[in-house]
């Protein structure tokens, strides 16, 4: 490479905020060597300065409504393709050369299986401690988390990154805030200050602007809930929005109290079940959590293409039906879960078509 | 206010939350009307362009792939939208005639609207390939690998168009006498 195009090269990268220390110094004592190179330098400077300063356009006020008009006769149109009544009727639809001899058992089965993973989310008992081993850190080790009672001397101040945090304009709103200041009587927040797991979430950016949503803080009053959040999966959750998005939910809140639901939410598959509104809007059925206290249909949620069913929204949908609870409570539906053959099934891409004839 | 990342807004948009997808228009109708803008140097058009992008979003949406950044994405269906609707109207050659003359002298006293006139002039002077780029990746801070993605070309093609469409913006500008 020429000295031209190499300097060209590095011009191009100073430009675009790219360019190392060295390359710069290099850069820098060229262009003091070349007046004309320094003069190219100067005008792309000015160029990119004033491209910086383009003002950019307001689009037109009607675009807006312009364009959710159209989006909402989209889905409205969408929305007119006639869905199956029910879940079990979209499965009576499957062909018999699909099915055959295996379609009641399949109907049971896979409403079993939907409504499993809404179980796990809030009641999940662990068949045995190695059942549970592979894939989930389990309330013991959450345990070590937990902290001594503790006075305000003993909160840390010396952390440059929890000095940092307090310093936030939006925490120190915050802090000033009334409801705050009576949640600071509460010596469940002592404690939750104690934990230097939470510490170091409320350093995050997205941690405290979770914080400053009324139910996440009511959560947070609750140990469990702190004890939950001393899982650093969880944590990261949290940051991303689906753990926050649940806490706003008074189930979810109630649910995460109990050591087995927090197992279950080191999970990620169970994590972005819960962040599924309807998932959540089904965790108060006692029914459902009852029928689904079987070893059997926990190992059916160990198969992945299960879990990707649950994931369409008219399997989710067939938890309203009357007929699909009814089946839960059928033991020979529950004894065909134990069936490889019948897992075998559920696997089946066409089933997954079939149960998705809606669309 | 909690301000929700576009992967979260695009993920409830996907459970069927219609208030996600008005997130994502009220964050980018304004950077993809400009982007088109920029191009197409026409307000109608990119008012339309605009539309038709967010349209195709709600579309496509459920085949989005959540490896690309969803602003990515979006700048790929504007940037195509806005190609495809100067290609439909011949609108190439109109811009020409639209461009404001050139032959001021360098005496001229030029105030700041003027500059700025001048070198939207001069954007629209360059071919559409050094435009796009200097759209993408000036006026909109997309890095190289970003309008690689967004125009399907390697990221050292967008480095070079950028550093040829710099070039020739820097040439037009200094034969208006814009600089000296």
């Amino acid at each position: 490479m020429n000295d031209g195009a190499r300097f060209d090269e590095l011009i191009q990268s100073e430009l675009d905020g790219l360019i190392s220390e060295r390359e710069r110094k290099e850069l820098h004592d060229y262009l003091a060597r070349n007046p004309e190179a320094l003069k190219h330098y100067n005008d792309l400077q000015a160029l990119s300065l004033q491209l910086k300063n383009l003002q950019s356009v307001d689009p037109p006020a009607y675009l807006r409504t312009s364009i959710l008009n159209q989006v909402h006769a989209k889905a409205i149109q969408q929305s007119s393709i006639p869905p199956p009544q029910t879940f079990k009727e979209a499965l009576m639809a499957i062909p018999n050369s699909i099915l055959g001899k295996k379609r009641a058992i399949v109907v049971g089965a896979v409403a079993v299986a939907v409504v499993a993973i809404l179980y796990l989310t809030i009641d999940y008992p662990p068949a045995s401690d190695e059942d549970v081993s592979g894939t989930i850190g389990g309330a013991q080790k959450a345990k070590k988390y937990r902290s001594e009672q503790m006075t305000k001397k003993d909160v840390d101040l010396k952390n440059a990154r929890l000095q940092k945090a307090l310093q936030n304009d939006k925490l120190q709103k915050l802090i000033k805030s009334p409801a705050f200041q009576s949640k600071l009587q509460n010596s469940a927040i002592w404690d939750a200050l104690a934990s230097s797991a939470l510490r170091e979430a409320l350093a995050s950016d997205a941690v405290r602007e979770a914080l400053a949503n009324a139910e996440v803080r009511e959560a947070l009053a609750i140990a469990e809930v702190r004890e939950a959040l001393a899982i650093a999966d969880l944590r990261e959750a949290l940051a991303k929005g689906q753990l926050r998005e649940a806490l706003q939910s008074a189930e979810a809140r109630e649910a995460l109290q109990s050591a087995e639901v927090r197992e279950a939410l080191a999970n990620a598959e169970v994590r972005e079940a819960l962040a599924n509104a309807e998932v959540r809007e089904a965790l108060s059925s006692a029914e459902m959590r009852e029928a689904l206290a079987i070893a059997e249909v926990r190992e059916a949620l160990s198969i992945a293409e299960v879990r990707e069913a649950l994931a369409i929204a008219e399997l989710r949908e067939a938890l309203a039906s009357a007929e699909v609870r009814e089946a839960l409570a059928d033991a020979a539906v529950r004894d065909a879960l134990a069936s490889a053959e019948l897992r075998e099934a559920l696997k089946s891409g066409d089933l997954q078509s079939a149960v998705q004839i809606a669309d | 206010m909690v301000v929700l990342d576009d992967a979260v807004l695009v993920q409830r948009f996907l459970r069927g939350d219609q208030g996600a997808f008005e997130a994502l228009l009220d964050r980018y109708q304004k950077p993809i009307f400009n982007a088109a803008l920029r191009i197409t140097n026409n307000s109608d058009d990119a008012a339309d362009i605009t539309q038709v992008v967010f349209i195709k979003a709600y579309e496509k949406l459920q085949s989005y792939n959540s490896k690309y950044k969803f602003f990515s994405w979006l700048y790929r269906i504007a940037i195509n939208e806005s190609l495809n609707y100067l290609q439909g109207r011949r609108q190439l050659e109109q811009i020409d005639d639209e461009l404001p003359s050139s032959d001021q002298t360098p005496e001229q006293s030029i105030d700041r609207e003027e500059i700025q006139e001048q070198i939207e002039a001069a954007l629209l002077e360059l071919s559409l390939d050094y435009r796009i780029a200097i759209v993408l990746c000036h006026l909109q801070g997309l890095s190289y690998r970003e309008a690689g993605y967004v125009l399907d070309v390697p990221e050292k093609t967008v480095k070079s168009r950028l550093f040829t469409a710099r070039k020739l913006m820097k040439d037009i500008l200094l034969r208006k006498g814009i600089m000296k």
